[in-house]
Parts: C-alpha cells; structure tokens; sequence
C-alpha cells in the first residue's frame, strides 16, 4: 500500500520518479558546501569571537544591559533558524544561482534581520564601553559588518517573480535587478569581496586579539596595523573584476582588477608581518605552545594565500588558471590554512576561559595540526598541478592550429588529482573532528580551573 | 562608574556560536569531503543508492501496472 500511495503520486507528479536522487548530486551539496562554511561556520565563528573579546576589549560585559542581552539572544536564534532555512532550501533546489549568494530573496530578508541584530548588539556595546580606545580588532569587526551589509544587500536586489507577475511563476523565484555583464560584475565585486570582508577582514580581527593573549607579546606595530587596516579597506574593494578577466567587462576594468590585485599583497603582507614580528624573541613559544603553532600556520598561509591570488589575477598567468582547479587550489590554502586554523585556534584560546576548564588534550590538538597541515597541503599541492595542467591541456595546439585535447582528455588526466584532493578531504575532516571532539571534552570532562589563565591556554 | 574589580563577561551568547560553529564547520566539511569524491568517482553522485532505489520503484511500478492490466481484462 505503501508503495502503491507512492506510484500513485507518481502518476499525479512525474518528478517523484526521482524522490531522492536529486539531493545527493554534486550540483546540490556543492553550494549547500560552500553556504554551510561560510554563513554557518566562517560567519558564526565571527559571532562567536565577537561576543567573546567585544566585551573584553572594550571593558564592558553585555550583562550590564538588558536591550543588549535581549538582541544577541534574537541574533543568535534567528541567526540559527536562518542558517538551517537556507541550507534546506538550497538542498531543496531553490537557489538564485549566484554563486555564494545563491539564497533566494525571502532567506536574503532574514539574513537582512539577523544582520541589522548583530550591528546593534555590536554598536550598544560599543556604546556603553568603558575602554575608549577601539582596540584593533574592533575596527576590524565593525569594517566587516559595513562591508558584509553593503556587499549582501546590492548583490542581492531582486524582483521575486511571483509578485511582479501578480501571481505567475514560484513564490521561491526571483531576478536579478542586473543583467548581463552587469550582474556579473556586481556578482563579482560580491564575491570577492566576501572573501575580502568574511575570510579576511574578521579573521585578522581574530589573531590581532587572540595572538598576544595567547603569547603575551604586544602587537609589534600599531602604525602598520593602521596601514594595513586602512591599505585593505582602500584596495580590495576594486579587485572584484578579476574574477572577470578575458570575458566582456570593459577592457580598463580588468586592468583595474588586475591592478589592485596586485596592490593587495601590501596590505595583506602588513598584517601578516606584523603578526610574525610579534612572536619576535619568542619563537621558543612555537615548541611550547600548540595554539601559536595553529595561528603562526594561520599568518603563514595567510601569507601564501596572498601572494598566490595577486599572481593568478594577472592577465596572463589568468588565462591559464581562469576556470581551472588551481582556482578552488588557491581558495582552500587560504580558508583551510587561514580561516579554520585560527577560526579553531580563538576556540580553543575561548573554550578554557568561557567554561572555566583547561583544554581536554594536548596530544590530541598536536596529532589534529600535522594531520591537518598535511591534508592542507595535499590538498594545494594536487589543485596546482590539475588546474596548470587543465589550463595548459586546453590551450594546447598542434602545428596546425587545432586544439589537441578533447575535454574528456583532460578528466582521464586529472582523475588521480581529485583523488589525491579527496584524500586530503578526509584528512582535514577527520582533523575537524579531533577539534570538535577536544571541544566537546573541554567543555564537559576536562579538569576545572579556579583562576582564568591569563596568558597561556592550560591543556592536559 | 570606573571599578578595578575584575568584571564578570557574559559569555552565553558566545557559547552557542561556538556549539553552532563546530556544528556547521563539521557539516560544511563533510559536505566538501563528499564533492571532493564525486569530482573523482562520479558514480559517488548517487551517494545514497538513491539510483537504485529510484529503478527498484520502477520495477515495481511496471509490475504493478502489468498486474493492474490483467487485473482488469480480467474483469472485464
């Protein structure tokens, strides 16, 4: 009877012929993928850091007021309903197909909301804060809220269909208010700039704090923290367009991508520099301390990160690495070797503080670093070689000009890659859950501590 | 208003980030490690054997309406 209810809805509604096998395909975990990491991991770590060292820094706890205690409750919940809205709806196929803000409009409305929450949590306890001097991961958090809402809110304006037709098409649909070329530099000034203000901005907010918590070493230099902080906010905002090169945009555009592209390592090397040199005199610590290990790989693949976008956003290296493999390469060293490291890193640093135990393992922390630190590279190494060699393959030409490979050429050849990446994969994911698992433990087994550690993170 | 004593921070907000960042850069992850697989072994596409569910539903159905059709020339 069962099965017969089943056939019968089949009769009525051909598409559920195919219940299930829609959902597994790559086509839609591989946005539910990338939305999870960022709006649910990268940006939740962001909340979460946030309401850890905003009240610290600027000597104020949120207890003090009930209006702000009331809001980052909302924030938090709406924040949590939201996230798991638009990754069912995403698994649900209903997507607005631009890459990272593939959310339709009626998720886009409550990203809006918990957006607005956060700022105002953000700025009541900037208001009442009894330290006057914004700290610099302050900036830094506030840069990424304005940046965030300004980036979300345009690359987003749509028309739902439903409502412009009055009544035709999905109430899940929308279009774009940019067409052509235009969306697709919108969409590009979005994208990047994502990274620029969700990968980056709030992370270097992150180690600017919890790097000499940690290490009880003073920030090396306050003027390259101001150039640096400055240099990032001018530049990266005009880089978007290399996302863009050799496609329709405006010659002079691309030029300009490319030419603040490369603008970018100044400022980026600033602040990664600028955590180096920090660790000045104490690089003893690198042995001794687990935690700086996580966040000095952070800076240092920060580094890497960097300099790599900066070389594939030139013209011509671009033509052979635009639409490659070396493309998620670069992305991965920077988000699996800077955002998650120091992302797990402030955890780690928070987890002993805020549950007043010390950290369940050193042993497991240190097995989770090399396993992952290897996962990492394997995982650059083996994008680098597919997206040259795909590049290369696809250009290439015999003596009389026809291409010499087939597209199905160029899969035979990468195949071992991807397998080499998956590995890599699961190496980096049985890492995370090393992570979660000495989290979990720190937070309800490990040793209590009656005083808060006032530098060094204490681990058994 | 200034007091040196140390101040109690509240941190239950940031708790329940931290509960949800584990929980999402687990899933997030995971999701990726599964791409990850299917860009090397695309049969991984139908990761839960939803394909052979999908023909097992088939058969039936043929069989059903096979039935179905003798079922009713037989009444009839």
């Amino acid at each position: 009877m069962l099965v017969g209810t089943i056939i019968a809805a089949q009769m009525a509604f051909p598409e559920l012929n195919y219940l299930l096998g829609e959902y597994g395909t790559f086509s839609r975990l591989r946005p539910i993928h990338t939305n999870v990491v960022v709006f649910g991991f990268t940006v939740s770590a962001i909340f979460a850091t946030w309401y850890y060292l905003g009240q610290r820094v600027l000597k104020v706890s949120m207890a003090e007021s009930k209006f702000i205690m009331v809001i980052s409750k909302m924030h938090f919940w709406l924040y949590f309903v939201g996230a798991l809205l638009g990754t069912v709806t995403l698994l649900l196929g209903i997507s607005s197909g631009k890459e990272y803000a593939q959310f339709e409009w009626f998720i886009d409305l409550v990203v809006v909301v918990i957006w607005v929450l956060w700022g105002l949590s953000m700025m009541g306890l900037i208001g009442i804060r009894r330290e006057k001097a914004l700290y610099i991961s302050v900036w830094y958090y506030l840069a990424c809220f304005l940046g965030i809402a300004m980036l979300y809110l345009f690359n987003n304006m749509s028309i739902p269909t439903y409502f412009a037709t009055e009544g035709l098409g999905a109430i899940t649909h929308s279009v774009s208010m940019y067409s052509g070329t235009n969306d697709a530099l919108v969409q590009w000034w979005y994208g990047h700039n994502a990274v620029a203000f969700g990968f980056t901005v709030p992370i270097v907010g992150m180690i600017y704090y919890f790097l000499p918590k940690e290490s009880g070493q003073a920030i090396y230099s306050y003027k390259l923290s101001l150039l640096s902080f400055w240099g990032l906010m001018f530049v990266y905002l005009w880089a978007g367009s290399h996302h863009l090169l050799w496609s329709t945009v405006p010659d002079w555009m691309q030029t300009m991508g490319s030419a603040f592209s490369v603008v970018l390592i100044l400022p980026s090397w600033g602040s990664a520099i600028n955590m180096l040199l920090t660790m000045k005199g104490e690089w003893n610590q690198l042995t001794e301390n687990p935690l700086i290990k996580f966040m000095v790989l952070a800076s240092t693949f920060y580094m890497l990160s960097t300099i790599e976008g900066p070389i594939q956003a030139i013209k011509s290296v671009n033509a052979i690495a635009h639409f490659t493999d070396w493309i998620p390469g670069h992305v991965h060293d920077g988000v699996l070797g800077w955002v998650v490291f120091m992302v797990m890193a402030s955890l780690f640093h928070m987890a002993p503080r805020m549950f007043k135990r010390e950290i369940y393992s050193r042993k497991l922390m240190e097995t989770q670093f090399w396993l992952q630190t290897t996962a990492v590279v394997l995982y650059f190494t083996s994008m680098w070689i597919a997206g040259i060699t795909q590049g290369m393959m696809w250009r290439a030409v015999d003596e009389y000009g026809n291409l010499m490979y087939s597209f199905i050429d160029t899969v035979n050849v990468l195949h071992p890659y991807y397998a080499i990446r998956t590995v890599a994969g699961v190496m980096y994911l049985v890492g995370f859950i090393m992570f979660a698992y000495n989290m979990i433990k720190t937070m309800t087994s490990a040793r209590e501590i009656t005083e808060e550690p006032q530098f060094r993170t204490p681990m058994a | 208003m200034q007091s040196n004593a140390a101040l109690e921070y509240d941190y239950s907000v940031a708790k329940l980030f931290t509960y949800v960042t584990i929980l999402f850069g687990f899933l997030g992850m995971l999701v990726g490690t599964i791409i990850a697989a299917q860009m090397a072994f695309p049969e991984l596409n139908y990761l839960l054997g939803v394909v052979h569910i999908y023909n097992n539903f088939v058969w039936i159905f043929r069989y059903v309406s096979r039935y179905n059709y003798c079922r009713t020339n037989g009444i009839s």
